[in-house]
């Protein structure tokens, strides 16, 4: 049987091999979407997931013009 | 340090703080090396249980490698709250007799985590992922700059990102700086 999700979206947060856990991965499953994030697995609807992305996208834009950092998170 | 799921039937959870009992809850505690009396571990550990219930996941347990089985280092609690929920594994940061030795500390969502038994530094975030108050509302969060406010997700910075997203944004996920970016160039990529 083959896999059933699509990959939206997938990024890298460090080399180190850690097996899934280094990564932020968006899926299309065949009800909704979910996001995988270190232990988390947030899923969310059609309609969520839209907003999820705009605002990912405007907190973005808003983040790179301004002063948000943490240099804890390694 | 490596992270796996183990037994919970491999883990001893007994030893400095806490101790096998004939109580009706299995253990008892010795309050003046944990800090915290029995009746606070029985009201924590039903308290994540019911957090567990409600879909959320706990932070992984942190245990040390032996010959024969796994010794609990730091997450108690959790640890009885899972194995009560009848869930025969559990998830841990798992490090060696060598790693304990030196103190060896690593990353864990952008929080210094140290190989010693109990107090790790992670406190206010053992649950990550709980049912939270409004940000806005927490004590000892000054300036709060709102990224974006929608209906079904809300992204703030104060000290690092915050993440809000469920009924009232009762769900929160804390984010360092690359977690917030690797999010955000995930996203980018979707298309709907």
């Amino acid at each position: 049987m083959g896999k059933i999700e699509t990959v939206l979206g997938k990024h890298l947060i460090s080399e180190i091999p850690d097996r899934d856990c280094n990564l932020v991965l968006i899926e299309r499953t065949p009800h909704n979407y979910h996001v995988h994030f270190r232990n988390l697995k947030i899923e969310l609807n059609e309609e969520e997931i839209g907003q999820w992305k705009e605002a990912f996208g405007m907190a973005q834009e808003k983040v790179e013009v301004g002063e948000y950092f943490n240099d804890d998170n390694v | 340090m490596i992270r796996k799921y183990i037994l919970t039937s491999d883990i001893n959870c007994f030893g400095f703080m806490h101790f096998k009992s004939d109580n009706e809850y299995g253990f008892d505690v010795r309050a003046e090396n944990d800090g915290q009396s029995l009746e606070e571990h029985i009201n924590g550990i039903k308290y994540i249980e019911w957090v567990i219930r409600g879909g959320q996941k706990t932070t992984p347990i942190l245990v040390e490698e032996g010959t024969n089985e796994y010794k609990l280092l730091d997450g108690f609690k959790r640890y009885m709250a899972i194995k009560n929920i009848g869930n025969p594994v559990v998830e841990c940061f798992v490090v060696t007799p060598e790693e304990v030795a030196i103190k060896k500390q690593f990353k864990y969502m952008g929080l210094t985590m140290e190989a010693v038994l109990g107090g790790q530094s992670y406190f206010d975030t053992r649950i990550p992922l709980i049912e939270g108050k409004d940000t806005v509302s927490e004590p000892g969060l000054e300036q709060i700059d709102t990224l974006y406010h929608g209906e079904h997700i809300r992204i703030e910075y104060s000290e690092c990102f915050h993440i809000h997203w469920g009924d009232h944004g009762k769900y929160r996920l804390k984010l360092g700086y690359k977690d917030f970016m690797a999010f955000c160039e995930a996203f980018s990529e979707v298309k709907l």
